[in-house]
């Protein structure tokens, strides 16, 4: 990277077990009327919000994302990086999201493991979603390259999240894990895990065992290269319709389960309740965020007593 | 924006990379409706390309409705949606920012027939995508010490430097009129054909940016000429030649209350 870590203000440890929640825009005025209060249970370490909301210079979505970053630290979760593009990433839209980090001052940046980009007659084409990568030496190869030149452009270590698929390619050659281990490597980014995704995936492709297979897909990250995760719900589904990764509903029964096998075997992270279709009152999401603060409770709470004895 | 013989890669990638962008376009040519899935692909790829599908015209929609919420309420979610995989084929989204594509909403509407039933539909258009440009402007502060040239310079070199927010339109109809009336969620009908009836001449707008909101405001012929010359970049003096009625001293006085003016600078 060409810019050193030193240039920022956050360490990406800084936010270690913090606990925070998407903000959309439904919320904005009672996340900014929270006052501080003495019931640790309502407190919220940090917001995040999707990059390209904000990307406008001016008006009131800039003055409201102001307001919110001076009273929460903030993640900015960007969707159209395009990390695994072999049209590669969007000049125009590394620079807007590099004139907002300079901004915000975000504690934390992420995109996803997928590609977003191609060019149809010499323009760029967004895809309009999180498209699957075909799992291949060439491809992490290309997303190596992809993200270091992110990584660069912004001057800050990004996080890369496992998202859900509804394709599966023929042409695979590492499992996601693999891919997703050596790109963390490799680029020096890392890695948020997408617990719902995992469910979500398991689930569209016909995992026996859904909850188990995720566990077992998490054995094979190491914690070192985890800097976050995001725990979230979706609208139940009858087969064979594939399952969508609406975040429409609270976090799950299973996303629970497998989020404190996660933090048991992790240790305590940087933790994000993603709630973005049919969202609740500011209180429900902010009692979701509740939840997972008592399960990094217990799990500190452990710790030191490992620590004492 | 797309026709058949678009599918095209970069000459300069390697040919592994080539062929992986090949394989990519591919994919997205397939969600965007312009190539049928190969008989190779299972069922199980065609149910997942359908999501992708759904997803991809569900999230234009949802961002044309957030742009364009008059238009929206006057046409309804199914000409919206027609309109939708229209403009999604003729001018995809190339910037990754959903509030950035739709430009062309206004122009599809022309070639379709709801131009001849909602005549006044290309004009609500242009005016909600004015708008929404101006909320997202980063305007500057007005740079009081400028104001010194009036006294200082010779007129002659004097121009005037517009907020960037700031566009002008001219419509045969009452389109702030219209626009208006569907801000409220009780829309009287009634009381928005008659206003459409008694509507006369053409309407003068100047749509802005003041204390972070998009404002809207009726002017008069003469004030909309006067901009569209401030923007062809006449200097002061031209102006008042050539709008040698205009009230420039009430003007300008409206003008820096609303927060038109950037600027003032003298050219040499």
């Amino acid at each position: 990277m060409s810019r050193s870590m030193a240039t920022t203000d956050h360490n990406p440890r800084e936010a270690l077990g913090w606990v925070g929640v998407g903000l959309r825009h439904p919320h904005y005025r009672d996340a900014l009327s929270e006052t501080s209060d003495v019931n640790i249970d309502t407190r919220i370490d940090f917001v995040e919000v999707h990059a390209e909301n904000f990307f406008a210079a001016g008006g009131m979505s800039a003055a409201i994302l102001q307001e919110v970053s001076e009273r929460y630290a903030l993640s900015l979760h960007s969707t159209s990086l395009g990390l695994g593009s072999a049209a590669g990433v969007n000049d125009a839209y590394l620079s807007k999201l590099n004139a907002l980090i300079e901004r915000t001052n975000p504690v934390l940046i992420s995109d996803h493991a997928c590609f977003t980009w191609s060019h149809f007659d010499g323009h760029s084409v967004h895809a309009g979603d999180l498209l699957p990568l075909e799992y291949t030496r060439q491809n992490l190869q290309l997303m190596v390259d992809n993200v270091d030149r992110a990584q660069q452009c912004l001057g800050r270590r990004i996080l890369v999240e496992n998202v859900s698929a509804y394709l599966e390619f023929e042409r695979t050659s590492l499992s996601e894990t693999e891919f997703l281990v050596e790109l963390a490597e490799r680029s020096q980014c890392g890695l948020l895990v997408d617990l719902n995704n995992l469910l979500v995936n398991a689930h569209n492709f016909s995992a026996v065992d859904p909850l188990n297979a995720a566990k077992q897909w998490l054995e094979k990250i190491p914690s070192c290269l985890i800097g976050e995760f995001h725990l979230a719900g979706y609208a139940p589904v009858q087969a064979p319709d594939l399952i969508i990764d609406d975040h429409s509903r609270a976090v799950s029964e299973a996303c629970w389960q497998l989020y404190e096998y996660a933090i048991w075997r992790n240790g305590p992270m940087a933790t994000l309740i993603e709630w973005d279709n049919d969202l609740p009152s500011w209180n429900e999401l902010v009692a979701e965020a509740a939840k997972a603060r008592r399960i990094i409770d217990a799990k500190q709470n452990s710790l030191e007593v490992t620590t004492h004895v | 924006m797309f026709d058949d013989q678009t599918v095209s890669v970069e000459h300069h990638m390697s040919r592994e990379k080539q062929t992986l962008a090949y394989r990519q376009q591919e994919l997205v040519a397939m969600i965007y409706g312009l190539q049928k899935a190969h008989p190779k692909y299972s069922e199980g790829f065609a149910r997942g390309l359908r999501v992708y599908q759904n997803n991809l015209l569900a999230t234009a929609a949802r961002a044309l409705s957030v742009t364009y919420p008059v238009v929206d309420q006057l046409l309804g979610d199914e000409a919206m949606r027609v309109l939708t995989r229209g403009l999604l084929r003729e001018s995809p989204p190339s910037t990754g920012d959903w509030a950035d594509w739709g430009s062309d909403l206004g122009e599809l509407i022309l070639t379709t027939p709801l131009a001849q039933e909602h005549p006044f539909l290309f004009d609500v258009a242009t005016l909600e995508w004015q708008l929404h440009e101006a909320s997202r402007s980063l305007d500057q502060a007005l740079e009081v010490g400028s104001l010194s040239l009036l006294a200082d310079s010779p007129i002659e070199k004097l121009h005037i430097q517009l907020a960037s927010s700031i566009h002008v339109m001219a419509s045969d109809y009452p389109v702030d009129i219209i626009w208006r009336a569907h801000q409220d969620n009780d829309l009287n009908t009634h009381n928005l054909a008659d206003e459409l009836q008694a509507h006369q001449g053409r309407c003068y707008l100047i749509i802005h940016q003041q204390d972070d909101r998009p404002r809207l405001q009726r002017m008069t012929a003469a004030e909309y000429l006067w901009l569209a010359d401030i923007r062809e970049g006449l200097s002061l003096g031209e102006l008042l030649d050539v709008h040698s009625d205009f009230d420039f001293p009430q003007w300008l006085s409206t003008a820096l209350e609303n927060q038109w003016i950037e600027r003032l600078t003298e050219t040499h």
